[in-house]
């Protein structure tokens, strides 16, 4: 079992390897009385292309059908994996991402038998085809309910101006007609395929008494179980422009709002890798972004007192297996005044006022503190070192990665990155009041 | 550690290594009035925007970076009859830091500088700033019509109390808002000051000899303070209170509310928690399990307790057409409760839910702060994990079937979709 340790800030965790390919990182938490425990499969909403396990050639499956086996999992043919957790008083949940899907619970007794609750449910799949179809009303509303989201459309506007063909501009639940066409078949191979122990890591945060001892729980659990042959899994994606060309630059949607929504997205034409250099990507872009339109933007400042922007603004830069990109915006008067302002701080980025050496020195200190405050949660210690695109790097590396980054990393990011011809905009704007 | 700076001030300290960091909150408390929601909403943001040193946005900004990333959050709220304005600060623990700083101390200073120094010009508020904060905020309540479930609670809560405070929401009302002036709010503001009961909370490493000098930075006046009852009651309603509005959005919204004769850990308040945990309160309860996932009907389907106003309210997102069905399978599932038809099992593991609920919260510094509130309004509130596993663990089947029989249904809001027929 490997050690990483940083005894100044009291923080330890345990990585090991089960024969069968799993992972496994154990991070006690003294004082804490919750241990939450987080399992998670390299596979999410844009893995629809793929050769299935045992076969040779690619399939293309329905839209959604990682979230919607995300969703039947915890259904099986003599329980429910929700009540199994709930009779030792722990919650469960799960979510899926673009690129992942991770089942969790957490609990403040019993943590061996919640364990196997959970390696069982998410490893034995069990689908028939009534309760297939009666998921697919459930998924629907949810469908349905984020389509009224006004910030929800705009996101996803954004992203489908992007990436043109890239599966990242579909909703990862799925349309109501791509769910339509998903079967216990698909299903299964999809399970067969993604869930393999070796494409998965197993978590465990907060009140861990012995840590040996919950790696002898696992394995036992483990070794009660066949899994086949782990097999490479072949992942396919269609071609984007390398250019950017075929980025789709503006697009505008009316909806029943009281005030308009403008958000900008930059594609990132460059492919940073996985590891090591994503996650100083990752710091660096943060850092600039912050410099150019966090708190202390002077710019951001004075849009604010123009009544350009308000405090729905906001920027995020996503950086996962195959994509990375940013989207800045919120509510405005104008949106087209919001979105050429921030085009404009983009443009002129290292000439900005605010990209300066002490504004940067300013923001490094509070992505330090942020960072510190973080190993407060445990769902936040587990929901970042469990992704895998960030997999090698230690936690307690983090800090220096953050100290090191120089004006120049940032100058030299800025000038990479915001591209006009990588850039898209999207409005949307209140309806003319039919219903009032 | 709890004690009392002057009169009508105390301070409570408690001390943990558990967290990486320290919260420091601070807050003004007084009986709830519409006018007074409105206002602490407006100085809420008014008085985090600026202040004599620092005089604008990025200059606090600036300070809270300077000080590693401090976390800062004013804001307004009610708690049954008291309306509470709150100050809050997270900072890292300075033994985590390389360099040798006070935080403590400095961010007791800027608590008390952004609090008691504000950015005032002729006994009136900045009225530059002041306007833009103003005009923000109506924008703000403006756009909570957007978000369409928050929309159906606060319609719901109209319906519902009697009281126009109580009916009013936390961010108060656009209309009162727009006649605030610069000086009136200055006015309220002084007498905020001088008159609330104030109540400071530390949790985490705290350096405790050093609390009281670095307090002041912080000072308060002696000061009188009468303040009601917590709870809020109302007489019940003759008949069930119905609203339905029609709207050009995918999904309806049902929400109800309810009734409840149990307050805040007073009698019969464990049974209720219980009961409403079985009721919707939990991914295993029965409004979960039977309209979102047996019958499919719902996106969502959960019921929550406000326990210092009496009422239980349930909120769903549904098919528009389905509304008669679910409202049928929604009072269904309470007379399966006063019934007694429920499985001993899941009446068990609701209990266990509940406690692990209680523990996990002991994890969070925020609900650490929370308590010593409460425990200052609601001393029945002053009780460890173990106490409360034998409360929770105490209620009878019978006494969990009395309390839902008590729940009466006094309000329906209904927010249909224009895309569907009704059935």
């Amino acid at each position: 079992m490997k050690l990483r340790q940083n005894p100044r800030l009291g923080e330890r965790l345990y990585e090991t390897k089960l024969t069968n390919g799993l992972t496994i990182k154990l991070y006690p938490k003294s004082g804490y009385h919750k241990t939450y425990a987080i399992l998670t499969t390299n596979y999410g909403s844009i893995d629809k292309t793929f050769i299935p396990a045992g076969e040779t050639d690619y399939v293309t499956v329905p839209d959604g059908i990682a979230h919607f086996l995300e969703h039947k999992l915890f259904e099986k043919k003599d329980y429910d994996a929700f009540e199994k957790f709930g009779r030792y008083g722990a919650s469960s949940n799960a979510f899926t991402s673009f690129t992942r899907t991770s089942y969790l619970f957490s609990t403040t007794s019993h943590l061996k038998e919640n364990l196997d609750i959970l390696l069982d449910f998410v490893q034995e799949p069990y689908f028939t085809a009534a309760t297939v179809e009666k998921e697919k009303g459930i998924i629907g509303q949810e469908i349905q309910m984020y389509n009224d989201e006004p910030d929800w459309r705009l996101f996803y506007t954004v992203i489908g101006n992007l990436y043109p063909n890239h599966p990242v501009r579909t909703d990862i639940a799925g349309t109501v007609d791509s769910i339509a066409q998903i079967t216990p078949e698909a299903l299964y191979q999809a399970h067969a395929t993604f869930y393999q122990p070796s494409n998965m890591n197993l978590f465990i945060v907060g009140q861990i008494e012995d840590p040996d001892k919950v790696i002898d729980w696992v394995q036992a659990n483990q070794g009660q179980k066949t899994f086949a042959q782990p097999t490479e899994i072949v992942r396919s994606l269609p071609e984007e422009a390398d250019d950017g060309h075929d980025i789709i630059p503006y697009r505008s949607l009316e909806m029943p709002i009281t005030r308009g929504k403008s958000m900008v997205g930059i594609k990132g034409l460059t492919d940073y890798g996985t590891g090591q250099v994503a996650l100083e990507t990752k710091i660096k872009m943060n850092l600039l972004l912050e410099v150019l339109f966090g708190d202390s933007s002077t710019q951001v400042q004075h849009l604010y007192d123009v009544g350009t922007l308000d405090d729905s603004f906001g920027y995020e830069f996503a950086i996962q297996r195959s994509f990375n990109c940013v989207t800045l915006g919120g509510d405005a008067e104008n949106a087209q005044e919001l979105s050429d302002a921030i085009i404009d701080v983009l443009e002129h980025a290292t000439t900005s006022p605010d990209f300066s050496e002490d504004n940067l020195a300013l923001v490094k200190k509070a992505a330090i503190g942020e960072y510190l405050q973080a190993f407060n949660s445990l769902e936040a210690i587990a929901n970042q070192y469990s992704d895998e695109f960030f997999t090698e790097v230690s936690p307690f590396d983090v800090l220096g990665l953050i100290e090191q980054v120089t004006l120049a990393d940032l100058k030299q990011m800025a000038t990479d990155y915001f591209k006009i011809e990588a850039m898209t905009v999207c409005h949307i704007l209140p309806e003319e009041a039919n219903h009032a | 550690m709890n004690q009392k700076i002057a009169d009508g001030v105390d301070l409570n300290i408690l001390q943990t290594n558990q967290f990486k960091t320290i919260r420091l909150t601070v807050q003004l408390i007084a009986p709830v009035t519409t006018a007074g929601l409105t206002r602490r909403s407006l100085l809420a943001s008014v008085l985090g925007a600026s202040s004599q040193n620092y005089r604008d946005q990025v200059a606090i900004a600036n300070q809270l970076q300077a000080m590693y990333g401090a976390g800062f959050n004013m804001n307004a709220y009610r708690q049954g009859n008291l309306a509470i304005f709150s100050i809050s600060m997270r900072i890292v623990s300075p033994q985590y830091l390389k360099d040798t700083v006070d935080l403590q101390e400095q961010a007791i200073a800027f608590i008390g500088q952004l609090l008691l120094h504000p950015d005032v010009i002729d006994n009136q508020f900045n009225p530059v700033i002041f306007k833009r904060e103003k005009e923000n905020l109506v924008r703000y309540i403006e756009s909570v019509a957007d978000d369409k479930q928050a929309y159906a609670a606060t319609e719901l809560r109209q319906l519902y109390f009697q009281d126009t405070t109580q009916q009013m929401p936390t961010y108060g009302d656009v209309t009162d808002l727009a006649t605030i002036t610069p000086v009136e709010l200055y006015a309220y503001y002084q007498s905020m000051i001088a008159n609330d009961y104030v109540q400071i909370t530390f949790v985490g490493n705290i350096n405790e000899a050093k609390t009281l000098t670095d307090l002041a930075h912080l000072s308060f006046a002696p000061r009188a303070v009468v303040l009601p009852q917590i709870f809020y009651q109302q007489p019940l309603y003759n008949k069930i209170q119905t609203k339905t509005e029609v709207q050009n959005v995918q999904q309806g919204k049902l929400n109800m509310a309810y009734q409840i004769s149990a307050y805040f850990y007073q009698e019969d308040y464990y049974a209720t928690l219980v009961m409403n945990a079985l009721f919707g309160g939990t991914p295993l309860s029965l409004l979960f399990t039977n309209v979102r996932e047996k019958a499919s009907l719902a996106y969502y389907a959960s019921s929550a307790i406000d326990a210092f106003r009496g009422v239980i309210t349930v909120q769903t997102g549904i098919e528009s057409r389905q509304k008669e069905r679910v409202l049928t399978i929604i009072e269904a599932q309470r007379q399966r409760i006063i019934a007694g038809d429920f499985e001993q099992a899941v009446f068990e593991q609701t209990k266990l839910a509940l406690i692990n609920q209680f523990k996990s919260s002991l994890d969070s510094a925020a609900y650490l702060s929370q308590q010593q509130f409460n425990q200052s309004f609601v001393p029945e509130t002053e009780i460890d994990a173990e106490q409360f596993a034998q409360a929770v663990l105490a209620v009878s089947k019978q006494a969990v079937q009395e309390q839902a029989a008590k729940m009466q249904l006094q309000a329906i809001y209904f927010l249909k979709g224009v895309d569907t027929d009704e059935a």
